[in-house]
């Protein structure tokens, strides 16, 4: 494929014109005739599609095999970064409308460069989780126009947003070293990394023990990352100060971040820990820090940062099917 | 870890299209489930199944064995002949562990001759030795002398049953759900009075033929910490779907159409290797359906006892 074809895709705007060359051996062109369905929804896939030129509809199959239409995404916008990153199934069927020229990105290819290129891969990484986030920020806020939709009468009250934050709920800094070994070492974030590597990462982490129910403050904070080691953290969607729904829960091992690509997330979602927690943290100004001073710990943990910003979009889209069909009966 | 499913619709089905048919049935999750990460030891498989058609239609087809499933012929051959419009199912599993009983009277789902209502449990209570003490008290006496099995789930049977007002008549659906409730509270308090803060998940599937309530929960989750091997253990899932018909469309089991919901299933897992029409309920939450002019209404709820 020719290096200027994808110069001017969106997602590859950081890499160098050495990475661009290196990389458009590696992308292949693919041409899909009108009606032709490119990705199915519940199957999975791992390769990221880039339009070149063209429309494709993004159509959602809701239980009762009804198929609704969610969105049309053209040239310039990519599907299938969800699964490219964090390996979940497709959650919509993509299919072209008119005839479409995708730039397609192998999933292998991306495993390729995480080991031989950490650098290029990181930048796509990043560019595809910042698209990513905006999508996650864009549906958090078309779940709540559905919470307001729904008429008062059959609104229910959300106990969790009504009883679980508790504001006598207290924070307590604790030493990182007092987490338990065995269990760090079982995490998915520490699993690439020796016991050596383990060690100077938790110097760059601090750890936290919340009473249940603290609530996060997100709205204009810095942005960090949280590890569960213990406890839950459950992701509340807001209304200004007010909690309107609760919407997903992490658990042990699980990533929660705040405002950790951008502030736009903290001003509609926020976090409430819904048991007695505590998890390692790691802030935006040291996770940078760790790039100077290791890039190889800093592009492994990055994979999986990304991957999690990635499965949140999942997470939230497939919540988004759920309310949508629960009350399907009142808002048709 | 044990898998359930329970379905409640206008469509009578053959029960065979719930237990055997599908790519991922009932049966095949008993020995090959695709959301867990090993294969559970199997102890049974029970089911209460209800049919508008029966003799005594308010009595369910109730049925247990501690046979397995895929080796049950007799099951299996009755289970294309009997129909049902709503069904409890429960296939249990136990820890490779001496302190395990398999029995008859261990097998789910759990109904009392006398009670309309039926009940399974997919989950375990930590510390229930401890429990049972206090337990005790809060139970009925005419319930409590009727637990026969050693399992946890039976006690919270009868602790429910001993929440409701008279539980040989007919329960209504705001009582049965608040009944739930307040069986999740006690249980809560008696944890703590025991000091037990070790995850215990309690997903609870309760029908009486006409509606069901089922819970996707787990106590302190996430508080392992001192057990690494138990640290990751994680919401034990639940999925739910519905529509007009249940049934083969195009080579596999769905439902189909939109226009009018008639039926609906929550199973452990999705019936079908194909998860597309099938959502995922919510952790910490409480579901109740219900038919209401010909149509099945469900209703999600935030659980916080």
């Amino acid at each position: 494929m020719q290096t200027n074809m994808i110069k001017n895709v969106d997602l590859l705007h950081d890499l160098t014109e050495t990475e661009l060359t290196f990389l458009s051996d590696y992308l292949t062109k693919k041409i899909y005739s009108p009606g032709e369905v490119i990705l199915h929804q519940g199957t999975s896939y791992s390769d990221l599609y880039i339009i070149e030129s063209g429309e494709v509809s993004v159509s959602v199959i809701l239980p009762g095999n009804t198929t609704i239409e969610a969105t049309r995404l053209t040239s310039g916008q990519i599907f299938g970064e969800v699964a490219f990153l964090a390996h979940t199934l497709i959650t919509a069927t993509i299919a072209a409308v008119g005839t479409v020229e995708c730039i397609v990105f192998y999933g292998k290819i991306l495993n390729m460069l995480r080991i031989a290129y950490p650098e290029t891969a990181y930048k796509i990484e990043l560019a595809i989780a910042k698209q990513t986030n905006s999508k996650l920020t864009g549906n958090l806020v078309r779940i709540k126009e559905l919470l307001r939709t729904i008429p008062v009468k059959y609104r229910t009250v959300s106990q969790h947003a009504q009883y679980l934050p508790d504001p006598t709920a207290m924070v307590e800094e604790v030493e990182a070293t007092s987490i338990n070994r065995e269990l760090i070492k079982h995490m998915d974030f520490f699993l690439e990394l020796t016991e050596d590597e383990t060690t100077y990462l938790l110097s760059f982490m601090s750890a936290c023990k919340y009473d249940k129910g603290y609530r996060f403050n997100t709205k204009n904070a810095p942005g960090k990352l949280g590890l569960i080691c213990s406890g839950a953290i459950m992701l509340f969607i807001t209304d200004g100060q007010k909690l309107l729904k609760s919407l997903a829960v992490s658990g042990v091992g699980e990533l929660f971040m705040q405002n950790f690509l951008s502030q736009e997330f903290g001003l509609i979602a926020t976090y409430v820990t819904c048991e007695k927690s505590i998890t390692l943290e790691l802030t935006v100004e040291n996770y940078m820090r760790l790039r100077e001073c290791n890039p190889y710990i800093f592009y492994a943990i990055s994979q999986h940062i990304h991957g999690t910003i990635a499965g949140s979009l999942y997470i939230v889209n497939r919540q988004f099917v759920r309310m949508n069909s629960e009350y399907k009966d009142l808002l048709a | 870890m044990c898998r359930v499913l329970i379905y409640l619709g206008q469509q009578e089905t053959p029960i065979y299209d719930l237990l055997y048919g599908p790519d991922n049935s009932l049966a095949h999750q008993s020995y090959a489930p695709q959301l867990m990460h090993h294969i559970q030891n199997l102890a049974g498989l029970g089911l209460c199944a209800w049919s508008h058609h029966s003799v005594n239609a308010e009595l369910p087809f109730y049925y247990k064995t501690t046979e397995l499933p895929f080796f049950d012929k007799n099951l299996y051959r009755l289970s294309k002949k009997i129909v049902t419009n709503c069904m409890l199912a429960h296939v249990r599993g136990v820890e490779y562990s001496t302190n395990e009983t398999v029995a008859d009277q261990n097998v789910h789902p759990f109904k009392l001759e006398n009670t309309q209502i039926a009940f399974a449990h997919n989950g375990n209570l930590s510390g229930m030795s401890e429990m049972k003490q206090m337990l005790t008290s809060r139970i009925k006496p005419e319930i409590y002398s009727q637990i026969k099995g050693t399992t946890d789930s039976e006690w919270i049977y009868s602790l429910f049953l001993t929440q409701l007002q008279d539980y040989t008549a007919e329960i209504s659906l705001d009582e049965a759900w608040d009944a739930l409730l307040k069986t999740l509270i006690i249980l809560r308090e008696i944890r703590e009075e025991c000091g037990i803060n070790e995850a215990s998940p309690v997903n609870l599937f309760v029908t009486n033929g006409k509606y069901l309530i089922v819970t996707r929960f787990v106590y302190d989750f996430g508080c392992n910490i001192n057990k690494v091997h138990k640290a990751f253990l994680e919401y034990h899932s639940l999925w739910a779907t519905f529509g007009e018909h249940y049934g083969i469309h195009d080579g596999v089991y769905k439902m189909l159409g939109s226009d009018k919901r008639r039926n609906i299933l929550f199973a452990s897992e999705p019936l079908t290797n194909d998860r597309t029409a099938w959502i995922e309920l919510p952790e910490y939450s409480i579901t109740k359906a219900w038919i209401e002019n010909d149509e099945v209404i469900f209703r999600t709820h935030d659980l916080i006892v």
